[in-house]
């Protein structure tokens, strides 16, 4: 691919007289933003392979058995803390930056600050894993760094949220575009929500009694309201953009907000039975609400999207799409399967499904079908950008568009499936619980290959990674480390 | 919305909402639990563990055994929980009162185990179920934990060797020897027994299951209903 | 942000890097119907929260539906924890034999529900347990012949009564509770006593 000379940079002073033109906030935000997105992506390989050999222990139970740190009990909590926090985390800490400085026509504050924290979110993400294989385990679900570790990230990412705050204080474009409002969300609702979790389950423990609370709270949140928040914005910026017509609907982009950050931070207790049953009751209404923000912004993105007149963009607009179709369904699906019945005494649609896959595939629909696939859609929009690059093949061709989306269906779908398939096992008394685990291992297997497909998008991402910093080197001085010629 | 710091001052009222609802007032709700005094049986319950039980907890937490079991039973009208032997009245927050962490878990790739203790008391089968879960459960999807054991040579006299049966014995005759993590762990295992009665989950007065071991019309075992003499699944 | 009117993509010249315009929004009205579902919802909601939430109270756990409910479903003071009482004291000794459903093991163990032995006579019921019973019975017009050994001489005063009481209003028997008081005078009449009763000598103490 083609690299092009880079612009001089733009000194700050200048930015109120001359706000800055895409190619110089793109400029500002390179080095953090690509920092971000290489540990994101080499977490997103990383995670999905030990996720992979999770769900193969899962039919070979026996498989490396005496080495403790593979036991299944572990690989989960680590590919959990790889992908949420390696992963997910770092890839929306890029994407929030770099569609401020866009948006907010504005260039980046705390370059150098910002590369010290990518430096130590990666670092400690690695030394939580380890810590997490060699048996440090938190025993809450998505609460999974131990809590040095943990300590160690709310640090960091109240360095990170100063400086993005600070860059959007200095901002140019005074209009605020839906996705700053989702951003702003998102850097807030981290920060409380990662506090509260580290402070109540970790730094000072409350009662046993009250911990299921709290650790349903803070494993619903941190995707409702950290992840789900920067997908939004994502989609808000994407799809317009993409489809080459504005976002439709200004007063439904305001109410969804607001109406999302509202119901879905209540929701979460569906399927815990260890609290009080208002909490369950609470969370089936809140999500039952949530539907309608959901369905309000599903509507204004399905009137805004077009088909793009740029075929570079054709790949990066289907996964946007595509992601903003699953985030709709997925909600919901988990609004209809998450209502406990109150007047028979028959379990009903919610019991059945508790505790089997169907949740478990509610959460990866959410994290794999919406985020993943919106940021990396994104990513692989603003890498070249930032190289100053024309469009890599990665979203210009099809075949990469279309293995994500693949490889994200078959690792959601088969868990759904598999889950009505275990609920109505286990509902049945007359089988024994076993056979209803046995049930689920075919299922479980689709989705492993789903895995695999995911784990080869990320291999080719880094790989173009690789050659976008390859020519870019070459190109500015004519050597590489690797060797070679201009 | 244009002003950033409006918008913040809606997200903190959001926040607030959420917190002060799902997190202030459960926690005010909880500092001034106690445990229950049964009118009854005069037991007190909860119980604080005692050291080797409170051990085998970060046993169990250090090889994430919550990944998959569960540690909630539900009540009747929500699942066949116990229908299945799992307990005998829906799990309440004061079972945790005195946990350093309540491993509530999220999914039933094994069965539940809010009662294990009080359904399979057997410090034996819950060794030999560690050290390879076929032994006692022959189509068991659970991985085998060797690591929780040590093997000597052959030979060896060991008091608490594991009787292991011929066919999952170790070809070369090793005698197989519990560590202490897995003595832990079980001593925690067989202190997990929820079936106390208390305020919130109080005893069903006609003909409730009950988990005594001594009543010979309990139903232990999560085996099919009607078959009271299987083998503990 | 207020709605600007949209722009072309802009396509920088051909071979340089792609710059489209940033996204911009438009001034469409809110769809009514948001409104609409919204309030349905929102009525749905609360009518399920009134049914499912227990009043907001933490101390409601399904399948209780209020604090009432759970107040009412625990035992109250008095009779019903007395009642509650005998019934593990029963669990504890008697259960093996009699059964839980106090019909006992046919052609073996006599049953107690409807049994005249039990809602009959208090000094004649307090002795059977107090030493045991041996030799020929007739209960409910059968036949038995089995040899009780005296399950409750290790009970306190307290626990026996608590226990015939249970036996005397259970599985249809309406009989009058038994005293602590009544356990301690029979105990006290017949201390020295150490061999099982028989039917006969039963039948020959006064009502």
């Amino acid at each position: 691919m083609t690299v092009y000379a880079t612009p001089k940079p733009q000194p700050v002073s200048e930015i109120l007289v001359n706000p800055p033109s895409a190619e110089q906030s793109d400029l500002s935000v390179r080095l953090p933003v690509l920092l971000f997105f290489t540990g994101a992506i080499g977490w997103f390989v990383l995670g999905n392979l030990v996720y992979l050999l999770s769900l193969i222990k899962l039919h070979a139970p026996a498989m490396m058995a005496g080495v403790p740190a593979l036991t299944y009990g572990r690989l989960v909590p680590a590919q959990s803390a790889m992908l949420l926090y390696g992963f997910a985390s770092q890839a929306a800490m890029g994407l929030i930056l770099w569609m401020i400085c866009r948006l907010g026509r504005t260039l980046l504050f705390g370059k150098t600050t910002l590369l010290l924290v990518g430096a130590l979110w990666n670092l400690t993400v690695l030394i939580g894993v380890v810590a997490i294989l060699g048996g440090n385990l938190t025993g809450l679900d998505r609460f999974d760094l131990p809590r040095s570790a943990a300590s160690f990230i709310l640090l960091a990412f109240f360095l990170y949220g100063i400086c993005a705050l600070i860059t959007f204080h200095r901002r140019t474009e005074r209009d605020l575009y839906p996705s700053m409002w989702w951003i702003l969300a998102a850097i807030f609702f981290f920060v409380w929500v990662f506090a509260a979790g580290y402070i109540l389950l970790q730094a000072e423990p409350v009662s046993g009694a009250l911990q299921p609370i709290i650790a349903t709270w803070f494993s619903n949140n941190i995707v409702a309201l950290w992840l789900v928040p920067v997908g939004a914005a994502v989609v808000y910026y994407f799809l317009p953009k993409l489809s080459g017509k504005p976002l439709a609907g200004y007063s439904a982009a305001v109410f969804s907000f607001w109406a999302w950050v509202l119901f879905s931070s209540l929701t979460g207790f569906q399927y815990q039975a260890a609290v009080p049953r208002w909490l369950p009751a609470l969370s089936a209404v809140a999500a039952v609400l949530s539907t309608v923000p959901a369905l309000g912004m599903g509507l204004a993105w399905h009137q805004t999207y077009a088909p793009t007149k740029n075929s570079s963009f054709a790949g990066i607009l289907r996964m946007v799409r595509f992601a903003s179709l699953i985030f709709v369904i997925g909600v919901v699906l988990a609004a209809l399967s998450g209502v406990p019945q109150t007047s028979r005494n028959v379990p009903q649609f919610a019991e059945l499904l508790a505790y089997t896959l169907w949740p478990q595939g509610l959460a990866q629909g959410t994290f794999y079908g919406f985020f993943t696939l919106a940021a990396v859609a994104a990513m692989i929009g603003i890498v070249p950008t930032l190289f100053n690059s024309a469009p890599s093949s990665l979203s210009t061709g099809k075949a990469f568009p279309t293995m994500m989306i693949a490889g994200t269906l078959l690792l959601i779908l088969p868990l759904l499936l598999g889950g009505i398939v275990q609920g109505n096992a286990l509902a049945n008394s007359s089988l024994p619980f076993v056979e209803a685990t046995r049930k689920t291992l075919p299922f479980v297997g689709i989705s492993m290959i789903g895995v695999l497909i995911l784990i080869i998008c990320g291999l080719m991402m880094l790989r173009d990674l690789y050659e976008l910093t390859r020519n870019s080197c070459m190109e500015c001085c004519g050597d590489w480390v690797g060797g070679g010629s201009r | 919305m244009k002003h950033g710091p409006l918008i913040f001052l809606g997200l903190l009222i959001t926040m607030g909402w959420s917190w002060f609802g799902l997190i202030f007032t459960p926690y005010r709700h909880t500092v001034a639990m106690t445990p229950d005094t049964n009118q009854i049986t005069q037991a007190v319950y909860p119980f604080q563990r005692n050291g080797l039980a409170r051990k085998g907890a970060e046993v169990y937490r250090a090889n994430g055994c919550y990944a998959c079991h569960t540690q909630q039973v539900r009540s009747e009208g929500q699942g066949n929980d116990q229908q299945r032997g799992w307990g005998t009245r829906h799990t309440v927050a004061k079972d945790f009162l005195y946990e350093d962490v309540a491993m509530t878990g999220s999914q039933r790739l094994g069965p539940d185990l809010a009662n294990v203790g009080a359904r399979i008391p057997d410090a034996n089968w819950h060794l030999l179920h560690l050290y390879n879960p076929k032994i006692k459960v022959p189509k068991s999807n659970m991985a085998p934990y060797p690591y929780l054991f040590e093997k000597r040579k052959a030979g060896t006299e060991a008091s608490n060797a594991l009787q292991i049966p011929p066919a999952f014995a170790p070809k070369d005759g090793s005698v197989i020897v519990p560590t202490p993590e897995a003595v832990a762990l079980v001593a925690y295992l067989l202190s997990l027994n929820a079936s106390t009665p208390v305020f919130e989950a109080p005893p069903k007065t006609n003909a409730a299951p009950s988990i005594n071991t001594n009543a010979p019309t309990a139903t232990l075992t999560n085996a099919p209903a009607g078959a009271s003499n299987a083998v503990p699944q | 942000m207020k709605p600007k009117k949209s722009q072309p993509a802009s396509k920088a010249s051909v071979g340089k890097q792609i710059q489209l315009a940033e996204p911009t929004v438009s001034d469409q009205e809110i769809p009514i119907w948001f409104f609409v579902l919204l309030a349905i919802l929102l009525f749905w909601g609360l009518v399920y929260l009134d049914q499912a939430a227990g009043g907001f109270n933490s101390k409601v756990y399904p399948p209780y539906k209020s604090i009432a409910a759970v107040r009412d479903a625990n035992p109250k003071s008095g009779d019903e924890v007395r009642l509650a009482r005998g019934e593990q004291h029963y669990k504890t000794g008697c259960v093996l034999c009699h059964q839980p459903n106090g019909l006992g093991t046919p052609g073996q163990f006599p049953p107690l529900a409807g049994s005249e032995w039990v809602t009959g006579s208090p000094g004649r019921l307090i002795r059977i347990p107090l030493h045991g019973l041996a030799g020929p019975i007739k209960v409910k017009g059968e036949d038995w012949n089995a040899a009780m050994p005296a399950m409750g001489a290790a009970f306190t005063d307290e626990q026996l009564a608590d226990l015939l009481t249970y036996i005397r209003q259970t599985w249809g028997n309406k009989a009058p509770a038994i005293s602590t008081e009544q356990v301690k005078a029979v105990r006290s009449d017949t201390g020295s006593r150490t061999e099982p009763w028989s039917a006969a000598e039963l039948s020959a103490l006064p009502e």
